[in-house]
């Protein structure tokens, strides 16, 4: 699903210039569950951005789905993300304006989904996110758990390939991040392939693949035995 | 301290140099605006108040006791000064103007030309008003016939350094070439005067020109002269109309039933009055309340702007708040930080807008007729201007100001910004701002087409190609040696004269009625030979009065009237050889013309008469032929220097002098125009200060939409879509109040187009179409951001 080869971005500005992916060469079958840790400033997040097409890489070669995207125009990319990628950010990222519906509604109204099929996807995500009852609620009137399965439930409304997760559950307790774990954990095994950020070697052992990253670099890669279910 | 508050906020407004210009520009154009205005709203306030004693000064006027407005009169005769001076108490002087309407010609040894009015006073003009001499005696200046007193600017032009005490001019009027003494030279009449002048003569000399001087100066029925009183000290208006009525029963009988008599402050005359032949056209206070209105309104908005400016960059301060805090900055202290960034702000603004208005006030004292100038406004101008730009900054800078000084900086800007209150407000203001962008887009396209209208409007004759000569006194044997000697050139078409100039601002009406009719004045203008072929005024009915002369014998007097008047008096079926009564010989009318516009468009057109043989040639006019038009003139001057030498070659064009009838709607246009142009200005910038800001409040929004996958389209229309939506509020608000006070302006006009639809769409299309233009600039700015960008900046 997933191949980078010498995958390299730069960050420039007035005075410095700063390397945040050097040389990262990466291949993420459909169908995984994997980590990615590593310190602050590391590169994780340009990796996951690169990955998710919200950006391109500097040199180096992406290819998402069978297609070559490192040198793909905004609009192209958005095009391709739109359905096959779904986001779990670490602060949810909800509108703060729409309901819990409307939100998860969104990808779809992007996609040009028609009203009634819309109506249908999303009250089926919200359901298996066992979010149904606060369809009409707005972010702020849920805890931070809440929010996050409303968060994933929208990452999924559009039936997506990939969901990538940073730092899913930095800001929540153990319990409700324990809780989302085990959401990301499901989807995984009905087949959605989940690429995740963390921080932590607690939410890492959900997955089955972790992959540090210092400085840049791809420092190690291990399969894991026995991960959570 | 201080000092340093004031370095730190000069650093601030130069690191955020699109910020401070934007801010900058829009206390600028309002602050100048507010400048402009406020010089002109002083000067139309202090007409004739720089008499001493100003407040004691009144003129009488007439009313008929029902109220009907149009039955004022200022004109009261001139037994009216002595006799209130002998009956009334509580009078400490009492003075009379006559002006003779018409324009005289002034002559010295060296110099000539043409004087619009004359005016004739009694002596005691300079007690009651106060007019400085520099030469001669107030006391004695005026009290013999044949006497003139100049200011200092006509003393000047006639007799250039020379002391002219004693010296003649000679001044030809209605009453012939007299030569009069000069006895008195004044300081020249500040502008804001309800009458000015460049030369006095005496009253008496009425007297002694004037074909009955007994009905001028004996009769209750001869009226012409304005009558002016200055009350004793202590002595209230009130106290003085009281004795009005029984004054007016005294002298008038019966009469005085159904009138009654009420005294004017001088000081209201400029603004308040607007009667029928005031000695110079007044203003209207409603203009001032207009004006002044639109200068708070933009004043208004700026600082509204500041507010909605400071708070889009709220993110920002906040956090530098923050650090300021942490390291024990008082509350008192970061008020007066950014109180200090209010005032350096508005005082570069008021500095930079003293330069703007000294710039634009040339533009606008040609649109008003005045000659205002920031150098010359006077103390209390620039205090309360000082005061204002004090408040001004104060009170904008004060929610800035005390928002970041409370508990939690972080929060409460961004927190109370999206608080349903402060949205509504910000809102509100966008409304109000369109609202009043399209009431003066909709009232600048309604002026202008009316404008038009009455520019094209068919007018009955053929104004084009008419150069109009002003004869003066018109003597009749030099008239003729001129059109003889004119009519050789093959250039000149045709040639006629009138005994008023056309079109005319207020024609002379005769007790001229139908007999047998009813009762009434109509209308009548002098014409003379070739006047329907020189205008090309068809000829309806009958013959012209050409060849036709009146007869005494027979007692007949030709005259042609207009279908109006056939209309009028009910002679459709048969109006040649009706006759007219009270005047001899009898009127008979041997034809009828098609109507044509004798005054302006405003006037409806009434009931005419024209009569031949008894009006001197005032104006000749000439139907020229359009190509080399300057040659052709040339020529009439030449001829004018040999037929009448020493009278001045003064002409005009015909179609100009219809075009000049709408001189002052033609500023009233530019004017609104200018104002709307200002008005839409500053009314951008409010939407562009609160497009950033939204765009601000919403990246994280955008950032999440767009990795959602909403295109660069969509963003911009999410974001241009709330602010349509209040230009629509604004403009459905403005459609009634356009509307209604468009309708009210145009029943000035007798003859108006008709207010469509089309106006509004076309004002409406506009308002959308910069808004969108002001809106989109902001959202595609934030909508082309990379989302990480917007998700990372959360």
């Amino acid at each position: 699903m997933i191949q980078t080869k010498n995958l390299k971005k730069i960050y420039t500005t007035e005075e410095v210039e700063t390397t945040a992916l050097d040389n990262v060469n990466l291949e993420i079958q459909e169908g995984e569950f994997c980590a990615i840790m590593g310190p602050s400033g590391c590169g994780k997040s340009t990796l996951l951005n690169i990955m998710g097409l919200l950006d391109n890489p500097t040199t180096g070669e992406y290819n998402f789905l069978g297609q070559e995207v490192s040198n793909h125009s905004e609009r192209q990319r958005a095009q391709l993300r739109k359905g096959n990628i779904g986001f779990v950010f670490q602060s949810f990222n909800l509108i703060d304006e729409l309901t819990v519906f409307e939100n998860v509604e969104l990808p779809l109204l992007y996609l040009g989904v028609d009203s009634a099929e819309r109506k249908e996807k999303v009250e089926k995500a919200l359901d298996r996110m066992s979010m149904m009852h606060r369809r009409n609620h707005f972010p702020q009137q849920l805890s931070g758990g809440q929010q996050q399965r409303v968060a994933i439930a929208r990452a999924v409304v559009a039936n997506a390939k990939l969901i990538l997760a940073d730092e899913p559950t930095g800001n929540l307790d153990s319990d409700h991040g324990d809780e989302v774990m085990k959401l990301l954990a499901e989807l995984n095994e009905q087949g959605t392939t989940i690429v995740m950020v963390t921080h932590s070697p607690h939410d890492a052992d959900y997955a089955r693949r972790v992959i540090h990253l210092f400085d840049g670099h791809v420092v190690t890669e291990n399969m894991q035995e026995g991960f959570h279910v | 301290m201080f000092k340093n508050y004031i370095k730190i906020a000069w650093r601030n407004f130069k690191r955020d140099k699109s910020y401070s210009l934007i801010n900058t520009a829009g206390l600028v154009i309002a602050l100048s605006a507010f400048i402009v205005i406020g010089l002109f709203v002083y000067d139309e306030l202090s007409y004739d108040d720089y008499h001493e004693d100003a407040d004691q000064i009144y003129r009488v006027y007439k009313a008929a006791k029902d109220g009907d407005a149009n039955a004022k009169s200022l004109a009261t005769a001139n037994l009216l000064a002595p006799t209130l001076e002998r009956e009334i108490t509580g009078l400490e002087e009492v003075t009379r103007i006559s002006k003779r309407f018409a324009e005289s010609l002034v002559e010295s040894r060296t110099q000539k030309r043409y004087v619009d009015g004359l005016f004739l006073t009694d002596p005691s003009l300079f007690d009651v008003f106060n007019f400085s001499f520099i030469r001669g005696n107030p006391d004695t200046a005026l009290n013999r016939a044949f006497t003139v007193v100049l200011t200092k600017s006509a003393a000047r032009r006639y007799f250039g350094n020379q002391n002219p005490i004693g010296k003649s001019i000679w001044i030809t009027s209605l009453f012939g070439k007299e030569e009069y003494e000069v006895t008195g030279v004044i300081a020249d009449i500040p502008e804001n005067s309800h009458y000015t002048f460049e030369l006095l003569t005496s009253l008496e000399t009425l007297r002694k020109t004037s074909p009955e001087p007994e009905n001028d100066f004996g009769s209750w029925g001869h009226v012409g002269t304005y009558t002016y009183v200055k009350l004793q000290e202590g002595i209230t208006q009130e106290e003085v109309a009281a004795q009005f009525p029984e004054f007016l029963t005294r002298h008038q009988g019966k009469r005085a039933q159904n009138m009654k008599m009420a005294l004017q402050p001088v000081t209201d005359i400029h603004l308040y009055s607007n009667f029928r032949r005031e000695i110079q056209p007044n203003s209207d206070i409603r203009y001032v309340y207009i004006f002044s209105s639109v200068a708070l309104l933009i004043l208004l908005i700026a600082g509204i702007n500041y507010a909605n400016l400071a708070m889009a960059k709220s993110a920002d301060r906040a956090r530098e708040v923050g650090i300021h805090k942490t390291l024990g900055m008082s509350k008192y202290q970061i008020i007066i930080r950014f109180l200090a960034e209010s005032f350096v702000l508005c005082s570069i603004s008021v500095v930079l807008a003293f330069c703007l208005s000294e710039a634009l006030l040339p533009l606008f004292n040609n649109l008003t007729g005045k000659d205002l100038s920031l150098f010359d406004a006077p103390a209390p101008f620039y205090i309360i201007l000082l005061l204002f730009t004090l408040v001004f900054s104060l009170s904008n800078g004060l929610y800035p100001a005390v928002a970041f000084s409370r508990h939690n900086p972080g929060r409460i800007l961004n927190e109370e910004a999206s608080a349903k209150k402060k949205s509504l407000l910000r809102n509100g203001l966008i409304v109000f701002q369109f609202t009043i962008a399209v009431v003066l887009i909709v009232s600048t396209l309604i002026i202008d087409r009316q404008l038009e209208y009455v520019n094209n409007k068919r007018l009955g004759l053929n104004e084009e190609q008419v150069v109009n000569v002003n004869a003066g006194d018109g003597r009749a044997s030099d008239y003729q040696v001129f059109r003889d000697q004119l009519t050789q050139y093959p250039s000149i078409k045709n040639i006629t004269f009138t005994g008023a100039q056309l079109p005319a601002t207020d024609l002379m009406a005769m007790c001229l009625y139908p007999t047998g009719g009813q009762r009434g004045d109509t209308k009548m203008l002098g014409i003379g030979p070739n006047f329907l072929r020189t205008l090309e005024i068809p000829l309806l009915m009958g013959q012209s009065i050409d060849g036709l002369s009146f007869s005494r014998e027979n007692d007949f007097f030709p005259v042609l009237i207009n279908e109006a008047a056939m209309e009028k008096f009910g002679w459709e079926d048969d109006p040649i050889g009706q006759t007219f009564e009270c005047f001899s010989p009898t009127p008979t009318v041997v034809g009828v013309v098609g109507d044509f516009h004798y005054e302006s468009l405003k006037k409806e057109i009434e009931p005419l008469v024209l009569m031949g043989s008894i009006s001197a040639p005032r104006n000749i006019l000439i139907r020229v032929e359009s190509e080399s038009i300057r040659a052709t003139l040339d020529r009439i001057e030449q001829v004018w220097d040999e037929v009448g030498p020493g009278t001045p070659f003064v002409y005009s064009f015909m179609d100009e002098n219809y075009e000049n009838l709408y001189k002052a709607e033609d500023k009233l246009a530019s004017l609104f125009s200018y104002f709307t142009v200002l008005a839409i200005a500053i009314g951008c910038l409010g939407l562009f200060g609160l497009s950033a800001y939204t765009a601000e409040r919403r990246t994280k929004e955008i950032g999440i939409r767009k990795v959602l996958g909403a295109t660069v389209t969509q963003i911009v229309g999410l974001l241009s879509k709330d602010f349509l939506k209040l230009v629509l509020i604004g403009f459905t608000i403005a459609v009634p109040i356009a509307w209604y006070a468009m309708n009210r302006w145009l029943q000035d006009f007798a003859y108006r187009i008709e207010i469509g639809p089309g106006i509004f769409l076309l004002a409406g299309s506009v308002a959308v179409f910069i808004a969108l233009a002001t809106v989109s600039w902001q959202s595609i700015r934030v909508a082309l951001v990379n989302p990480v960008e917007s998700l990372r900046s959360e």
